[in-house]
């Protein structure tokens, strides 16, 4: 039977996956692209397994099912969920309800539900998932309006939700169309939850509003931020610490390599981080610069330089961002067992996304260094003490309104400004539920 | 000129699509090994069978329809595309008695197939009506137009040693030294150009991750799989005018003439393949704005060295 050969043999393809982060899952659905039966998608057309990390109550709920309804069939969704979350169908129904496949907790296995998910699809064992959502246009306008135009008079129609794109001044002294967009929240670069509301003018941002989506409070699904949610609470070997730290900033620096279309070298920072992530035998700080050798010879560096600058004084007053600009803050200075173990803070200069890039590859292969001193010694962080996140000082040092990264960013070419945010990793917490922002 | 051998009517699509296609599957056969090299996750006998795998999986795959698409444009662009790749293909010569079309001005048949590949792409952007399909189309033509001038140039200076546009020619004038030693810059400019038309690697401004897939965005399925084969098609086309233009073609030792041309074309490939895993894509403006300041006056400089060499 040709057709069931072609099915087996579609089958056994390395599994295209995409990630959709919910909230809670931190950047931990990016390790999966150390895995070489998976391949890490940029666009859910692209995929036949979407891979649900985290959370997705409030406004993730409908954006999860637009993205799973846009999958080709055959299509699967698989929830990989902290223990203990809310159930699907809580608050409304959609694409969670029905899961080909459920993984609880950090420690599951995922990589081989998703390789097995994606077997079942293909060998006809497992049912293509349906629509989440109404097959309907999100914008009606046909039959409104005096003309069936959808609006007042020429101009004033949104056919298929999209207005006519006006002329505006453009950084050129050129008029050119305006066009707006709604991105993410499940675009690679973008902070956890947030949808970048975008005027273009060709790649141009002429104007970028970053919309945070309100989550209801979730459990945590990433050991990374669990294991730094602890340490504000109860006493923590510092050595966990530091693998956590470094296992966050090599999944950060994995993102920045998928953005730039390393994806070979993103796999390699992915597998790092996993490493680091393991605990015992945990990564070598040596593999860690070579990676920082691949990187300078990948000209990223040179390609990144003077993206993202802020003007003026940095608006990062802590954590990896502030020290990429030379701002000399750090909370493990104040901190008993990090003076113990000789902690010597690593600091750019420039403050853009090349010198954050920088910086957070020093302080991965700089935690690894920690991690394993700390290890000899037994050093210990209590919660007394100041607790340095990869983020910044915590609880919420090193935050920054979006408002102000948005701002800075009007102007810039698209794939600059989105090279900018993936650099930032903007703090979480802040980036799903700042104070006062919009819904 | 020894007497050209032609392929006759029937026989020129079979042997242009027969080399596109294994020549695309080794494509995806060297993709797949770079990655798994530079990735560090070991090389295995079944980077041979994955670009079956992947295509597979793209046959059984539905294809999406946007809503109120260019149907008909979206449909022809990885046809175009690819019949592109096929047309320069034909006019590059693979002995000194055979090349498929053996026209007199070959080097301006290639300058015609990068023009309208430019416009293949756009239509691949403009046809799924969706954003970021068309914010990559608009990117890639600026990126492709500003490619040509430097191509022409670079082409122009392989044909005056040989003082002929035909291919053949240019080839049978490397006979005692290779265009990559005579000049040494035109290869190197090639090889971006390359890129740049084909959109690979570093020059993946038309299909990259910061537009979500760029003009392959909505693409899946049938769809997909077309482009992604038109795409390897034209840089394997690319390739193979890269070693007949800078690295002598059929000229070698031992071997007959078109394994020496398939050896240097299949290295050719493997350059430009594992460049797109170990370069980070340029910034599109970047690099336009060093086109134009660098590269363009670099392929003057070509040109004029070439010009002073062939001088009598």
């Amino acid at each position: 039977m040709a057709v069931s050969a072609l099915h087996r043999l579609a089958a056994a393809a390395p599994v295209p996956v995409f990630v959709a982060r919910g909230a809670g899952a931190g950047l931990l659905g990016g390790e999966l692209a150390a895995d070489r039966r998976l391949r890490l998608v940029a666009s859910p057309r692209q995929a036949t397994v979407v891979l649900a990390a985290g959370h997705f109550g409030g406004g993730l709920g409908p954006a999860l099912d637009r993205v799973h309804d846009q999958l080709p069939h055959p299509r699967a969704l698989v929830w990989w969920r902290a223990a203990g979350g809310p159930e699907p169908g809580d608050d409304r129904p959609g694409a969670l309800d029905h899961p080909a496949a459920v993984v609880h907790g950090p420690g599951g296995d995922v990589a081989p539900v998703l390789v097995d998910t994606h077997r079942r699809l293909l060998g006809g064992d497992q049912a293509t998932a349906p629509d989440a959502g109404a097959d309907e246009p999100p914008h009606p306008f046909e039959g409104r309006g005096d003309h069936g135009q959808g609006g007042e008079g020429m101009m004033g129609g949104v056919p298929f939700g999209r207005p006519m794109a006006m002329t505006g001044d453009d950084r050129d002294g050129l008029a050119l169309g305006q066009v707006s967009a709604d991105l993410g929240p499940f675009l690679v670069g973008l902070p956890a939850a947030t949808v970048a509301r975008v005027t273009f003018q060709g790649e141009v941002v002429q104007a970028l509003e970053l919309r945070p989506q309100a989550v209801p409070e979730a459990p945590v699904l990433d050991p990374v931020l669990a294991r730094f949610d602890e340490a504000r609470h109860r006493p923590v070997p510092v050595a966990e610490l530091e693998r956590a730290r470094a296992r966050h900033h090599l999944r950060a620096v994995a993102e920045c390599f998928r953005l730039a279309g390393l994806w070979a070298l993103a796999a390699r920072a992915a597998s790092l981080a996993r490493g680091a992530g393991t605990g015992v035998a945990g990564v070598d700080p040596a593999a860690v610069a070579a990676l920082g050798r691949r990187l300078r010879a990948s000209a990223l560096l040179a390609s990144w330089s003077g993206v993202g600058t802020f003007p003026g004084r940095s608006p990062f007053t802590g954590g990896a961002n502030a020290r990429a600009a030379g701002l000399a803050a750090d909370a493990r200075r104040g901190d008993p067992a990090y003076r113990a173990l000789g902690f010597a803070m690593v600091v750019q200069h420039g403050g853009d996304a090349r010198a954050r890039l920088v910086q957070r590859l020093a302080e991965a292969r700089h935690a690894l260094e920690l991690a394993s001193r700390a290890a000899d010694v037994g050093a210990v962080h209590h919660p007394d003490h100041p607790l340095e996140t990869p983020w910044g000082p915590a609880p919420d040092g090193g935050s920054v309104a979006l408002e102000v990264v948005a701002a800075a960013l009007a102007g810039a070419d698209w794939s600059d400004a989105l090279a900018t945010l993936c650099s930032l990793d903007l703090v979480p917490d802040a980036a799903v539920a700042p104070a006062g922002a919009a819904p | 000129m020894s007497p050209a051998l032609h392929a006759d009517v029937w026989a020129a699509p079979l042997i242009v699509g027969t080399v596109l296609a294994v020549g695309a599957y080794l494509v995806a056969v060297l993709d797949a090994a770079a990655t798994r090299v530079v990735a560090g996750t070991g090389l295995a006998p079944d980077v041979l069978i994955e670009p079956l795998r992947r295509a597979a999986l793209l046959v059984v795959q539905q294809r999406v329809v946007t809503e109120r698409p260019d149907a008909a444009s979206w449909a022809l662009a990885p046809a175009a595309y690819a019949g592109l790749a096929a047309a320069g293909l034909a006019v590059v010569p693979w002995s000194p008695s055979f090349s498929v079309a053996d026209v007199d001005a070959g080097i301006v048949v290639w300058g015609t197939v990068e023009s309208l590949a430019v416009v293949a792409v756009f239509l691949h952007g403009w046809s799924p009506n969706s954003h970021q399909p068309l914010m990559a189309a608009y990117r890639y033509v600026a990126v492709g137009l500003s490619c040509l001038l430097v191509s022409m140039f670079v082409l122009i200076a392989v044909a005056l040693p040989a003082e002929s546009l035909a291919l053949n020619a240019i080839v049978d004038a490397q006979a005692g030294l290779w265009n990559v030693v005579r000049h040494p810059l035109g290869l190197p400019l090639f090889a971006v150009v390359a890129l740049g038309i084909t959109f690979w690697g570093p020059m993946d401004l038309a299909d990259g991750a910061d537009l979500s897939g760029g003009t392959s965005a909505e693409a899946s399925g049938s769809q997909r799989l077309a482009w992604q084969g038109a795409r390897a098609a034209m840089l394997v086309s690319f390739a193979a005018l890269g070693s007949a233009a800078f690295l002598g073609g059929w000229h070698g030792p031992v071997l007959p003439g078109p394994v020496w041309m398939a050896a240097k074309t299949a290295a050719l490939l493997a350059l430009l393949v594992a460049a797109g895993h170990l370069v980070a894509r340029v910034r599109a403006e970047r690099f336009v704005t060093w086109c134009w300041t660098v590269l363009l006056p670099l392929a003057f400089l070509d040109l004029v060295v070439a010009g002073l060499g062939a001088l009598p």
